[in-house]
């Protein structure tokens, strides 16, 4: 379901007369429209009613896609005038007026003006405070800055259009009564920026490409098995050999799986397949370095070295039972060469 | 190229600042305190440098000029950075400053004589018996935005009476002309970062490209300019040393190779910040698909037999290809 958010419900009339929304049975303040797949939230006006509202409603299972904001905003830059309709790109705050750090960024559809939003603690009615505030935002609200906290820490994309509502030149007392007046008018421009802009592809919408690629079935075959954290490796490790090679199989990464293996083993062969692909400099110096220590495996020493194969040390381990054996593995150990393991660290090795 | 320009109400009415606001008379500029009060107070996306830029103009305040760290520059003499700009209007994505302001917004300070100051004072007072460094453009790129801020002229004087320092702008700019009406100095040194040309389309975006630079560098040295190359960062790539040898014989098929006084040569790494940033705004980019690890500096580098093969191939290229071993320096790394 796509939600869409607007502080008051005068500012979403139009989209109530529009869809056929009904009241959830089950969120209180929630609407639904089934067959158009969307819901209506109104929060309120304010950071902490809309941060309160949308966290609830996430948190509640409901299945939502993404969420727009929809409303009024005062202009804060005097370029902007009345009625005009942006999308916003970044939601800031001022808390009694101070600016503060934490921002963040919101989607953007492709054809709309774009601007940035400062959603206040406060109304700002003062043309002293616009002045201060002009420099951080265009505009100025009283949520989008909460929903933005809300879908950042649930990772829903939140997109944002605005109406300008007051601008600074129109400095009036009775600024709340005039948009009341008008609040038809501007729900009216919200729907149809809405309708022209929510069916065409947001801008960086190809990242579900990378996600039904062929290589992630692999974490759904019968013969492999991904602890949680190597699930988290397969993922990385994909996401980075697609970004240089889209066309790679499935079956590359498979070739050298075996029935004789635990499903377990088999999954670790296709990381390191992975890592193969993505880095081959890498898996041909710990061939080689592997290749060094291979007499000493062959005689039974356990061999660790820096998985990172960053520092230089090798660590040795072994269980030794007789005076021979000591002799025997004090001579491999003599000859073992470690000027040439060091050279490997400093790029040296021909590989 | 700015949507809006802020100007520090101290300096409103310095020449210098008049003849910035003159490249900009078709955008308002509004007066404020200090840069401070909005520059990097809030978190505003690097990546908005594309179509949200502004400019700020102001005086630079605290330590003027700093000292750089280990392994920084050419030689064993002491080296500082001087701090007259912030940011620029280049996007490569491995650049350290998406990580660094918080805003990808431009600074020009305008109190140059100040900075001057300062530099004497290190180059007559503290290092009087050395031969210190001054560079410029650790935090912005020194001849990109040089005909606006026309603080070239200002350093060639200030340098022409230190003789014993050494200053050096760093660019990846063709922006010359400024820096051609001086007469060249034997100590004030050019240096021009450079990669393969591939390399430069897909990571130095909006960047003058890798033969323009090339050509920008003979029109210097013919001037009678010193100049200096950095070949870094490094990002690997499977035939690199290809990559390099041809970009190493297209410098030298242009400009004379006595007139480098230096070529440095670094691999990409990263601050575990700008790594983040680089991931965020670039989750695309070709440069992220290797193997990075955390090492015990903080930085984010290729393993070290990577970066090390690296090093010492192109080091290789370059000596194969007449430089000398003086004339290679290996940056940043330990």
């Amino acid at each position: 379901m796509i939600l869409l958010s607007f502080a008051h419900r005068n500012e979403a009339q139009c989209f109530f007369e529009h869809f056929q929304f009904s009241p959830s049975q089950d969120f209180n303040g929630l609407w639904i429209d089934q067959s158009e797949g969307l819901g209506i939230l109104i929060t309120g006006e304010g950071q902490f009613e809309s941060l309160n509202l949308l966290s609830s409603l996430l948190a509640s299972g409901e299945n939502i896609s993404k969420v727009v904001n929809l409303g009024v905003a005062g202009a804060l830059n005097s370029k902007f005038r009345n009625q005009e309709v942006y999308q916003v790109r970044t939601a800031y705050l001022a808390l009694e007026n101070n600016p503060q750090f934490k921002s963040f960024p919101i989607q953007q559809f492709k054809d709309l003006k774009t601007c940035d939003c400062l959603t206040s603690s406060k109304r700002i009615l003062k043309q002293e405070i616009r002045t201060k505030l002009s420099p951080i935002a265009d505009i100025v609200d009283r949520e989008l800055w909460s929903l933005g906290f809300a879908c950042s820490k649930a990772k829903i994309p939140l997109f944002s259009i605005k109406v300008i509502s007051d601008s600074d030149d129109n400095d009036s007392k009775n600024i709340c009564e005039e948009i009341k007046e008008l609040a038809q008018e501007f729900s009216k421009l919200l729907l149809n920026a809405f309708l022209a802009n929510h069916r065409k592809n947001s801008k960086g919408d190809n990242n579900q490409q990378d996600i039904d690629h062929e290589l992630y079935q692999l974490l759904h075959d019968k013969n492999l098995y991904f602890t949680v954290s190597m699930k988290r490796k397969f993922k990385t490790l994909v996401s980075k050999v697609l970004l240089n090679k889209e066309d790679i199989k499935k079956k590359q990464l498979t070739v050298s799986i075996s029935e004789d293996n635990s499903k377990k083993e088999n999954a670790l062969i296709v990381l390191a397949n992975l890592t193969a692909e993505l880095n081959p400099l890498r898996t041909e110096i710990e061939g080689q370095l592997n290749e060094m220590t291979r007499t000493l495996v062959k005689i039974g020493w356990t061999i660790k070295y820096d998985s990172n194969i960053e520092d230089k040390w090798i660590s040795v381990y072994s269980k030794i039972q007789s005076s021979s054996q000591l002799h025997k593995l004090s001579k491999t150990l003599e000859s073992f060469p470690f000027e040439d393991w060091q050279d490997v660290f400093e790029g040296k090795a021909d590989v | 190229m700015f949507n809006r320009v802020f100007v520090e109400e101290d300096i409103l009415n310095l020449p210098r600042t008049k003849k910035i606001l003159e490249h900009f008379k078709n955008v308002d500029h509004e007066i404020i305190h200090r840069i401070d009060d909005y520059f990097g107070r809030v978190k505003k996306p690097y990546l908005q440098k594309r179509d949200n830029l502004n400019l700020y103009i102001g005086k630079k305040r605290g330590q003027l000029v700093k000292e750089a760290p280990n392994a920084y520059g050419f030689g064993s003499d002491p080296h500082y950075y001087f701090i007259h700009s912030y940011n620029c209007i280049y996007e490569c994505e491995y650049c350290y400053l998406q990580g660094y302001f918080n805003s990808p917004d431009i600074v020009f300070f305008v109190n140059h004589e100040e900075i001057g100051e300062e530099i004497k004072r290190l180059s007559l007072e503290v290092h009087k018996e050395k031969r210190p460094w001054f560079h410029a453009g650790e935090f912005s790129d020194s001849l990109a935005l040089s005909h606006i801020t026309s603080d070239i002229e200002f350093y060639f004087d200030l340098f022409k009476e230190l003789p014993n320092s050494f200053l050096e702008f760093r660019t990846k700019s063709v922006n010359t002309k400024d820096l051609l009406k001086q007469k060249p100095l034997e100590n004030i040194i050019i240096s021009f970062s450079l990669s393969p040309s591939e390399r430069t389309k897909k990571s130095d975006l909006g960047c003058p490209s890798s033969m323009t630079r090339i050509k920008a560098m003979r029109k210097v040295t013919n001037a009678g300019h010193k100049i200096a190359i950095h070949l870094d960062p490094i990002i690997y790539e499977n035939n690199f040393e290809e990559k390099y040898e041809e970009l190493i014989q297209e410098i030298l098929s242009s400009v004379d190779l006595t007139k480098i006084l230096y070529i440095s040569v670094g691999v990409v790494r990263f601050t575990k910040d700008v790594y983040r940033q680089v991931t965020q705004n670039y989750p695309k980019s070709d440069l992220l698909a290797m193997e990075f690890i955390k090492t015990a500096d903080g930085k984010v580098r290729y393993p070290r037999p990577i970066r090390m093969k690296i090093l010492s191939k192109v080091k290789e290229l370059l000596l194969k290809n007449g430089f000398k071993a003086n004339q290679v320096y290996l940056c940043m790394e330990d």
